[in-house]
């Protein structure tokens, strides 16, 4: 059963999808059903002895293309709807001990046309207003198989953080004819304090407004709204810059570091938000080498976040683990 | 980059994406293992449940 439940009070969807229950919980590695189907083997679900980068449908979708009718009748003050969407699964690599960091800076470029392709594909859809492309990574994130991946939700509504984005990129621009992010960035690069590492078409940051410790916005230079924006060279800049990033993040304490990779680009819903500016942000949970920062009454709660380190002091940390400007990545 | 659609038999798409055939091989998707498993037959994961597929 999904639907979406509609809450007047934060004036946003819930989504329901109570058949996520079952899905399959940290399977043993020989029985990851993300990995290539073996000879002999049992089926996984990629019916093939080995690929290099799969999407399907998940098999335990928030979002479905054909959704059921809602369990609970509409009574005007509790609105509900279908949950009518695409959830997709993206196997980066048959590789099942890789992770984002172990791929090549080639292997990453061709994940980006992969990423690419969904986003055209999926935003083209008439039912699909927001293509959201993101990745959970550990156990720590709530991930259920480790066989590296990363997943797309195609929303029928703009969610609730880019429709705040969208607002804030929109008002800016009304008062100053300046797109916000394009501010941000040259701010960032005036102050340089927070400064992870750059290259022609990008720059990584610990935001000034970071609401983690060591959470990472990789802003392009140019003012771009969509991985459909990006050149073939901005691509490989971008496969080069995501791959420092998540290389320092497994450098910082020398352990493969969980992490949320959230992309946020314009909508697919045909309306105009060329004020708006693409960007991934990352949010480690890791607040020191063995303490998480858990979103607690403050968080929850009230929706507002503390953040008990210094942007200034988490950039430099992470300037300093490897690879450090100048040093070759491939 | 090229893209391969199939349909698996639960009706859900998959689509393998190959970018250059390894030396010397196939490309990996030319290769299915069509054997399926009865439901019996698969494996469980670590609170009993079967494996997908």
């Amino acid at each position: 059963m999904s639907e979406l439940r509609w809450n007047p009070l934060l004036e946003e969807w819930v989504i329901t999808a109570t058949h996520r229950q079952q899905r399959t919980f940290l399977p043993p590695k020989d029985y990851c059903p993300l990995c290539p189907t073996r000879e002999g083997g049992f089926p996984t679900e990629v019916p093939a002895s080995d690929f290099e980068i799969v999407t399907f449908e998940n098999r335990f979708p928030s979002l479905q293309r054909n959704p059921p009718e809602p369990a609970v009748k509409d009574s005007g003050l509790y609105r509900t709807q279908p949950a009518r969407g695409i959830c997709e699964v993206v196997l980066y690599t048959s590789d099942h001990e890789a992770t984002l960091a172990d791929l090549s800076v080639s292997h990453l470029d061709r994940l980006i046309q992969v990423w690419t392709d969904r986003y055209q594909e999926l935003g083209s859809l008439d039912f699909v207003r927001y293509v959201y492309i993101f990745e959970n990574k550990g156990e720590v994130i709530g991930v259920t198989l480790r066989h590296p991946h990363g997943q797309i939700y195609a929303f029928p509504y703009v969610p609730p953080i880019v429709q705040q984005e969208l607002n804030a990129c929109a008002k800016h621009f009304e008062h100053t004819g300046h797109c916000l992010l394009c501010d941000v960035l040259a701010e960032e690069l005036r102050d340089g304090r927070r400064l992870v590492c750059q290259n022609d078409s990008f720059v990584a940051v610990v935001p000034f407004y970071a609401r983690w410790p060591y959470e990472v916005h990789i802003l392009p230079r140019r003012h771009i709204l969509s991985l459909d924006d990006l050149t073939s060279s901005g691509r490989r800049e971008l496969a080069l810059i995501l791959k420092t990033v998540v290389t320092k993040y497994d450098n910082l304490f020398g352990f493969s570091l969980p992490y949320i990779m959230a992309m946020h680009q314009q909508p697919t819903d045909g309306e105009d938000h060329s004020t708006y500016h693409f960007h991934i942000e990352f949010y480690p949970p890791h607040r020191s080498r063995d303490r998480l920062k858990y979103l607690a009454g403050c968080e929850s709660g009230a929706g507002s976040f503390i953040n008990d380190t210094l942007a200034e002091e988490k950039a430099a940390e992470l300037r300093e683990a490897a690879p450090r400007e100048g040093e070759e990545i491939e | 980059m090229e893209k391969r659609r199939i349909i698996k038999e639960d009706g859900r798409y998959l689509i393998f994406y190959s970018f250059s055939p390894q030396p010397g091989q196939e490309p990996a998707e030319k290769r299915p293992n069509t054997r399926n498993l009865t439901r019996e037959e698969k494996p469980l994961d670590r609170e009993g449940r079967q494996c997908p597929n």
